[in-house]
């Protein structure tokens, strides 16, 4: 199909009036015609072609003679063009696309008035054909005759005479082109149908996400960057401009159409749109449609130039896309990130193949992702900037009763009795796999998976050492002797206490000093009965700077939180010695019996599932096999 | 195979702990799925309390499950293979509601519906024992989706000719929210134990 674009002939503005002619000087009908070449706007402007000159001022001559017998009329001439008269642009078109399907669509020409709010569209068929189809777009038929459009009267022969002589067209009608029908029908929703096709135009930073999700379901993912240019004209109302820069990317399902759910959201992406391609210069946005069928806009598309149209609704606009890398696509493959572990390598030493007796290298250890969905926070590692952070997460927090915190060089290991079971937004928060205090990063698992008797030779956590793996190659070992409730880490200064001594003991005590004070020592100089006692030494072990108060003087009556480490005869002081011992169902039921039955849960949980040999977690296990 | 044992005493600590989805899962771990399965139908997730339902062998809350409260005719049918012949009771008699409310969604005639709950209210009028609980509820059930308030009320007339405690208190209830209009029963007649001794 050609639709033919003459330029010259596009006419914006209402055409200007038309000077009459002179009747003395008429032009000759096949002047009229081959001057506009097809122009309805022109053709309209032309006088009847009715022409019987006579000169003015009446008659000349004699009367030509009567004939004897009157001939019977001529039958009338067959019209030039048949078509119809359109309401709206979208009906014009689909008679367009019927049209262009007879294979006549090189002798289409359209028209439009303002003031009618009207189109027409003609072309040169058969009387009865152009009546149906314009019938079937809801169009009144008109018939171009003698340069003329006139209302048809829908049947019978074409409109002659009388009629023909009274052309039925608004002042203002200009021609106009199929671009432009198109333009002002826009787009209609249609069916969304699986395709095994489809293409997006997206910006270079969802590129990377598109295509691995695509890749992850199997999809043909291909690539290449394009530059998007506005289609129309500007108007009053500029759409959202997608201009610039944009990757357009084709996803093909090898098999069996896109899936449904991943197209779906691809078109949710306000960023992103989904295209299919209905030509090789022409991409239409995926759910709607124009009124003219998808092949004829492929043809307009492919004659209008090198670039090729998109088509889409007014929150992207319609422009014309540009390759910019010489058209040519590179694969999707290339977008999965990889991390540094994959390197090349030569063949294996020490690998054969050969039966030779020797044994196949054992692979390195390491944490590999893993899905932990569900899996409790045991433990969190800190480092020295989250430890001053900790201090104002947990003040006023139930779980800064329970928690406790195992300080170390660099880095420190947060832990409660029977797990944290809650996550703090700073570190990094950790699982147990055991045995023992062996813990891994949320997300992680080991690669390859051991057996829990291997875990506890390879790393050997007991009830003293807390070992965290941070990486396959490294980890962390803590002192759980060291431990101490947390809420010391914002201890300030301790209040100073006076031990109200009756007088007669402290007689009693000075005449004890007195008589022992060669034994003891000489007592320090402020330790004198109802002065201020000497500065006890600090009661806690030394800290990172910044996270804690200095110590203030603290009389040496006053508890000692270093040997005290948890608050004494506490149950949890119990369930955490029977945790760190091993021993979870003890911990289990001490947690119970006193209250805290979230935790007990917990190390029920653990305590069944770290049975030798047995499964970690049996969904969402980290550890399948450990 | 983790422990059992522990993992249902990890069961019960969660749901004292008010943390059904974790009891519901260590329920599962242990392989328990009939609590499990109310633990699910408590949260309100009605298809992995069928899936636990099934694994427990109790196909017909499983159909229920699928058909009343999932909606998933296909799938609930799918387990009819693996119903068993039963030789009658309230458990036939669940096992036929749960079917009949697969017809029911189906638009099937309703015919078939209607003679289970005939049978149904005969259970009732006369059980044996202590009545199935399940089996007025579904009844209920049933006759609402067809939209049939005479068979509910028959239901429950037959619940509280059966003595059944509680009955008129549900049927009142019912007559309350779906007619609006309060249910006046007439005086249960004195049983000859109740009756004075002279």
């Amino acid at each position: 199909m050609a639709f033919r674009r003459d330029p010259k002939k596009t006419d914006r503005q209402p055409a200007p009036p038309t000077p009459p002619t002179p009747p003395a000087k008429p032009t000759p009908p096949a002047a009229a015609k081959r001057a506009p070449a097809g122009s309805i706007a022109e053709v309209r402007a032309d006088p009847p072609s009715n022409p019987s000159p006579r000169p003015p001022g009446g008659r000349t001559g004699s009367p030509p003679p009567e004939p004897a017998h009157p001939a019977p009329p001529p039958p009338p001439a067959p019209p030039d063009r048949v078509g119809g008269r359109f309401g709206t642009a979208a009906a014009a078109l689909v008679f367009a696309g019927q049209v262009g399907d007879l294979g006549r669509a090189g002798s289409l020409r359209f028209a439009h008035a303002p003031s009618a709010s009207a189109w027409w569209a003609v072309a040169e068929l058969s009387l009865d054909i152009g009546r149906e189809i314009t019938a079937a777009a809801h169009g009144r038929p008109y018939v171009e005759t003698g340069g003329h459009l006139v209302p048809d009267r829908t049947w019978g022969p074409p409109p002659a005479g009388r009629s023909a002589a009274k052309p039925d067209t608004p002042p203002d009608l200009r021609d106009v082109e199929l671009l432009d029908l198109v333009r002002t029908a826009g787009l209609q929703p249609m069916t969304r149908r699986p395709r095994k096709e489809l293409t997006a135009l997206l910006s270079g930073e969802r590129l990377a996400a598109v295509a691995r999700r695509a890749l992850d379901l199997e999809l043909d993912v291909s690539y290449r960057i394009v530059s998007l240019s506005p289609l129309f004209g500007p108007r009053d109302e500029e759409p959202y401009d997608l201009g610039g820069p944009r990757y357009e990317v084709v996803l093909r399902g090898p098999l069996a159409a896109l899936p449904p759910a991943f197209v779906g959201a691809l078109e949710r992406d306000p960023f992103t749109l989904v295209c299919r391609r209905a030509g090789e210069h022409l991409l239409i946005q995926h759910h709607v449609a124009s009124a003219l069928p998808d092949r004829h806009l492929a043809t307009l598309a492919e004659r209008a130039g090198p670039g090729g149209w998109v088509l889409a609704e007014p929150a992207f606009g319609c422009h014309v896309l540009t390759a910019q890398d010489g058209g040519r696509y590179h694969d999707g493959v290339g977008l999965v990130r990889l991390s540094d572990v994959y390197e090349l390598v030569g063949p294996a030493e020490g690998w054969t193949l050969t039966g030779d007796g020797a044994v196949p290298q054992a692979p390195e250890l390491g944490l590999i992702r893993a899905t932990t969905h569900g899996v409790a926070v045991d433990a969190m590692l800190l480092d020295d900037a989250d430890l001053s952070c900790v201090s104002d997460l947990l003040q006023g927090q139930p779980l800064a009763e329970v928690a406790l915190i195992a300080p170390g060089r660099d880095h420190h290991l947060v832990l409660a009795p029977g797990g944290l079971l809650e996550r703090l937004a700073v570190g990094e928060p950790l699982y147990r796999i055991g045995p023992g205090p062996l813990y891994l990063p949320l997300g992680r698992r080991l690669q390859p998976t051991l057996p829990p008797g291997a875990r506890h030779r390879l790393f050997a956590a007991d009830e003293r050492n807390a070992i965290v793996l941070v990486r396959g190659d490294h980890g962390m070992a803590f002192d759980l002797t060291t431990c101490r409730p947390i809420w010391t880490l914002w201890v300030g200064e301790r209040p100073r206490i006076d031990v109200q001594v009756p007088a007669d003991v402290v007689r009693a005590l000075d005449a004890a000093d007195s008589a022992d004070g060669a034994d003891i020592g000489e007592p320090p100089p402020n330790a004198t009965p109802g002065s201020p006692a000497r500065p006890a030494p600090p009661l806690l072990p030394p800290l990172p700077p910044g996270t804690r108060a200095a110590g203030s003087p603290v009389r040496h009556r006053s508890p000692d939180l270093s040997s005290a480490r948890l608050p004494p005869h506490d149950w949890r002081e119990d369930a955490w010695l029977a945790e760190r011992h091993g021993d979870l169902v003890r911990a289990a039921e001490v947690h119970e019996h006193n209250g805290d039955y979230r935790r007990a849960a917990h190390l029920y949980e653990l305590a069944a599932r770290q049975e030798p040999g047995r499964p970690h977690r049996p969904a969402s296990s980290p550890q399948g096999s450990s | 195979m983790a422990d059992s044992n522990l993992l249902n005493r990890a069961a019960r600590c969660y749901l004292r702990a008010g943390e059904r989805a974790e009891a519901a899962r260590c329920f599962t771990a242990a392989g328990a799925h009939h609590p499990a399965a109310e633990q699910y139908v408590q949260l309100g997730l009605h298809r992995e309390a069928a899936d636990a339902y099934a694994a427990a062998g109790t196909y017909d809350f499983a159909i229920w499950q699928l058909a009343h409260h999932v909606g998933d005719v296909a799938a609930a049918r799918a387990l009819e293979r693996f119903g068993r012949s039963r030789a009658g009771g309230a458990e036939r008699l669940r096992w036929r509601l749960a079917l009949a409310r697969c017809d029911v969604v189906d638009h099937r005639p309703e015919s078939g519906p209607l003679g289970v709950l005939a049978d149904a209210c005969a259970y009732l009028d006369r059980p044996v024992g202590y009545a199935d609980g399940h089996v007025e509820s579904w009844a209920v059930a049933v006759a609402e989706s067809m939209g049939r308030e005479d068979q509910v009320a028959s239901i429950y007339a037959a619940c509280v000719r059966g003595r059944i405690p509680g009955a008129a208190d549900r049927w009142a209830a019912w007559s309350w929210k779906v007619l609006q209009c309060e249910l006046i029963l007439p005086a249960a007649e004195p049983s000859s134990a109740d009756s004075p001794t002279r």
